[in-house]
């Protein structure tokens, strides 16, 4: 019995050591998006977040993401669009104040990655996979990613016909111990 | 000015239900007489403004969570855990149409002066709690308390003012002041509360406009009115609060506007006729353009 607590310490030390964890904020993480409609674009992104990356070892496929960031820091080249986008015809940021994103699983996938989770904008739950150039090492992981999204998925309708349904995000990650 | 398909769309999907609406009130008051007058201005405030919404989907009528007595629960309530409330605007259109309901019942039984009020200011203090979102009501608890007088105190002013001039001046007064929190909401970058407020001022002008050709009580639509001006101001405010450059004194000046009738109750039974709908207009537009003038100044729009 003696024996079998040691090895489960053992194991569990040998886990801990493995999992690496480095913190996710705005200065190491950006988010940007680009919206676009027929006579043009707008660019944009989300100042302040914050989250955590883990790591086993340098395994690009273990890695695991949890993001939360503040929707009130949200910024655009337009100050009378963030502030459009701030409120209930986009974000509604004053009732969801923070969007989530956590990865729920990473595959290789030819020379990248990819990355699948739950992204939640409005309250509102929704799967995302997008492909990502990801590299780990126990001193940092890095992830790149562009990709769209439908804004009608988690409700955002607001200029049906006028405001392309898809926007482009772009992710960055660059976070070191 | 905003572009040409827009100043079209919002002809065509808030101001042509307001005169389709007025049209049936005027079928209605012409067929029945002036008697139909409170009933058929309530229909056809509640008509114009739900047939604006189906083209502009401003707001829907069952919760996010599909749980009505639940939201209701918690927009009272601090929400528990993760859980979010119903944005305050979602109860508007539920509150206006109680209102519109509890006035309606109020002119067809007038000898009883006494339960109508109680049952009005009940009501009032009611929407004025429901309408004050939970952090505002932690940070402000006088704020529902002013909300409901506030609401009360307009509803009041209308009701005596059109039950005295038995015309549209008080409507078309109320419809100016709603069509200037209509544009605060703009100005405030909110196209979806601008929609809000914009739908009643058209519906509400509606049946002004048909109380100025018929006589009859149309002032039934009094008691939505200053609940949903009053109320889309505080949670217009307090939605855009955010990314909006709108000063605070502009939402209250917007929701307050109809206040300014105050001064015409002294002098309503002197002032049945085209004098007192042209002073009614007159201190509504004047309420409304402080508003505008503010919103303009402080949160100019570029198109």
């Amino acid at each position: 019995m003696k024996r079998m607590m040691t090895m489960a310490c053992l194991l569990a030390f040998v886990a801990a050591a493995g999992a690496a964890e480095f913190k996710l904020t705005g200065d190491n993480t950006t988010i940007t998006f680009v919206g676009t409609k027929p006579d043009g674009k707008h660019d944009g992104g989300f100042k302040k977040l914050t989250g955590t990356a883990t790591l086993d070892g340098d395994d690009a496929t273990s890695l695991k993401l949890a993001v939360e960031i503040e929707m009130t820091s949200l910024f655009s080249d337009n100050d009378m669009l963030t502030g459009h986008l701030k409120n209930a015809d986009f974000f509604e940021v004053k009732r969801f104040p923070k969007a989530k994103f956590e990865t729920t699983k990473v595959v290789k996938d030819g020379t990248g990655y990819k990355v699948t989770g739950k992204l939640t904008l409005r309250g509102k739950a929704v799967e995302v996979t997008f492909p990502a150039n990801v590299s780990a090492s126990a001193d940092g992981v890095t992830l790149s990613s562009k990709f769209k999204i439908d804004r009608n998925d988690w409700g955002i309708t607001h200029g049906k016909g006028k405001i392309d349904p898809e926007v482009a995000l772009s992710i960055d990650v660059k976070a070191k111990k | 000015m905003p572009p040409w398909p827009e100043v079209e769309a919002a002809l065509l999907h808030l101001a042509l239900p307001g005169v389709g609406a007025a049209f049936l009130v005027a079928l209605a008051v012409r067929l029945l007489g002036a008697r139909a007058a409170p009933v058929a201005a309530a229909l056809g405030v509640a008509a114009g403004s739900l047939l604006a919404n189906h083209f502009r989907a401003a707001t829907t009528f069952l919760p996010e969570s599909g749980d009505f007595l639940a939201s209701l629960g918690m927009a009272l309530e601090r929400p528990a855990g993760e859980a979010v409330a119903e944005a305050p605007r979602f109860w508007l259109p539920w509150l206006a149409l109680a209102a519109l309901l509890i006035d309606l019942v109020a002119r067809l039984r007038p000898d009883d002066q006494g339960v109508n009020w109680s049952a009005k200011t009940l009501f009032c203090a009611f929407a004025g709690r429901l309408l004050v979102p939970d952090d505002l009501r932690l940070s402000s608890p006088w704020l529902p308390w002013a909300l409901s007088v506030a609401m009360a105190s307009q509803w009041a002013i209308l009701w005596w003012l059109s039950s005295r001039w038995r015309n549209g001046g008080a409507m078309l007064a109320a419809s100016a002041c709603l069509a200037a929190g209509g544009v605060v909401m703009l100005h405030a970058h909110s196209a979806r509360l601008a929609d809000f407020g914009l739908m009643m001022a058209c519906a509400v002008a509606g049946v002004g406009l048909v109380g100025l050709m018929f006589e009859g009580d149309f002032g039934s639509p009094s008691g939505a009115v200053a609940v949903w001006l009053s109320g889309l101001m505080v949670a217009g405010r307090w939605e855009t609060s955010e990314g909006s450059a709108v000063p605070l004194a502009c939402f209250a000046v917007a929701g307050l506007a109809p206040l300014a009738l105050l001064a015409l109750v002294p002098s309503a039974d002197r002032w049945p006729g085209w004098r007192g709908v042209a002073a009614a207009v007159w201190l509504g537009v004047v309420g409304a353009g402080v508003a505008v003038g503010l919103a303009m100044r402080y949160a100019p729009l570029t198109f």
